[in-house]
């Protein structure tokens, strides 16, 4: 399934390739950009990239690392690639303007990001009613249980989601909510929650 | 800070049932890795058996072997801490549930308290004490209810006669109802008054010429 996904028209647009100075066309192109990038990521799960638009983590396994993946920033069938610049300037557009993106660690910008096809309040309310409906709340589920184990009865969504985006997910929604407390594990790393 | 909601608490046997499923997370990911590993030597012994190395087709099989036993192991073992997991979660929900029955007996108990028979008989007792009261007040001062039991029996026997009577009456009206009568004719027919005036015939006058006795 992971070549059958087609970029839209406008990425075979050379055009787009390059930066433009047009302010407004500018805006125009990094919008379209933005849209590709977020089809891009939805289309094949991923949930972070690095800054130079390869894949960091993705729920699909053979996403996370075979190189059959079309490239994104890349179109061979016009000659044409974004350089890495524009790379930026269009992840810049996505994390500010579009706010469907955040740094992974606004420190370290280097580390990539994350992509929120999906955002986290959207992830977070999967997780609950997945908590909710399986009559989970107010036990203690190790993240293994929420994102690897086969057994757990997690729905297709939310299998194999990235550990670091899970505990973001907990942290910035459920844990501010009120709903949820980590459980540390013995090297000292999030081992576990509880969502009640 | 006081804004944030406060959290869950985390407590002992949470941190005991999450102690356990990590173990669990280990062993599976163990199986995992062997699962791995006896994939790769089943191919290596492929292999080994295409270019007749027979001995190390044997090692890899040996190996792979042990990896199997080694498996089976391991899902005794999970078998073990699933069922521990799954024993304090029950327990857990026992003790709930004792406590949620000690709740209710304590308060069963204290209603019950409030409720003894001789406690019960006694208010019983001094509310009939207390209408006697009022009775004798009442017919102290002479009014009661106004009259006496043979005075209010005889004011429901008039009330019956009385009752008694009016549906006799009704009942008469009923069977006494009109029989249909023919309908009044529509038509005028009495014969027009004459216009001329006619002189009125005395009769008593041929009345007075007759004998009186006949």
């Amino acid at each position: 399934m992971t070549s059958e996904f087609t970029f839209p028209k406008i990425h075979s647009f050379p055009p787009l390739y390059t930066k433009q100075p047009n302010a407004t066309i500018l805006s125009t192109q990094l919008d379209s950009w933005s849209q590709i990038i977020l089809q891009y990521c939805e289309y094949f799960r991923i949930t972070s990239m690095t800054l130079n638009g390869t894949v960091k983590s993705s729920q699909l396994v053979d996403v996370g690392k075979s190189d059959s993946l079309p490239p994104l920033f890349v179109n061979n069938a016009i000659n044409r690639s974004v350089s890495a610049d524009f790379q930026s300037a269009i992840f810049s557009h996505l994390i500010h303007k579009v706010k469907k993106a955040e740094y992974i660690n606004p420190k370290n910008p280097e580390l990539g990001i994350y992509v929120y096809w999906r955002s986290i309040t959207e992830w977070a309310q999967l997780l609950y009613d997945f908590v909710d409906k399986t009559g989970q709340l107010g036990t203690v589920l190790t993240l293994y249980e929420l994102t690897k184990a086969e057994d757990s009865g997690l729905p297709e969504s939310l299998r194999n989601l990235d550990e670091e985006l899970l505990v973001k997910v907990l942290k910035d929604v459920l844990i501010k909510q009120g709903r949820a407390q980590l459980l540390m594990d013995d090297e000292g790393g999030i081992g576990g929650v509880k969502i009640v | 800070m006081g804004n944030t909601p406060s959290a869950p608490k985390i407590t002992a046997q949470d941190r005991a049932i999450f102690q356990l499923k990590q173990q669990r997370d280990k062993l599976k990911d163990y199986q995992k890795r062997l699962t791995f590993v006896i994939e790769k030597q089943t191919n290596l012994a492929r292999e080994a058996v295409k270019n007749g190395q027979n001995d190390k087709a044997k090692f890899y099989l040996r190996s792979k072997k042990q990896q199997e036993t080694t498996i089976v192991k391991t899902c005794e073992q999970l078998d073990n801490l699933e069922g521990l997991i799954g024993t304090i979660e029950f327990k857990l929900i026992e003790k709930d549930v004792i406590y949620g029955l000690e709740q209710g007996n304590s308060v069963l108990k204290k209603l019950n308290n409030e409720m003894k028979i001789d406690k019960i008989d006694k208010i019983l007792d001094d509310l009939e004490e207390e209408r006697i009261k009022v009775d004798e007040v009442s017919d102290a001062l002479g009014m009661g209810s106004g009259l006496s039991k043979s005075e209010e029996f005889e004011v429901d026997e008039e009330f019956e006669k009385l009752e008694q009577e009016l549906n006799i009456v009704e009942q008469k009206n009923d069977t006494q109802q009109v029989p249909e009568l023919p309908e009044v004719p529509k038509v005028d027919v009495l014969p027009e008054v004459p216009k001329s005036e006619i002189v009125e015939q005395q009769p008593s006058r041929v009345l007075a010429n007759e004998p009186i006795a006949s």
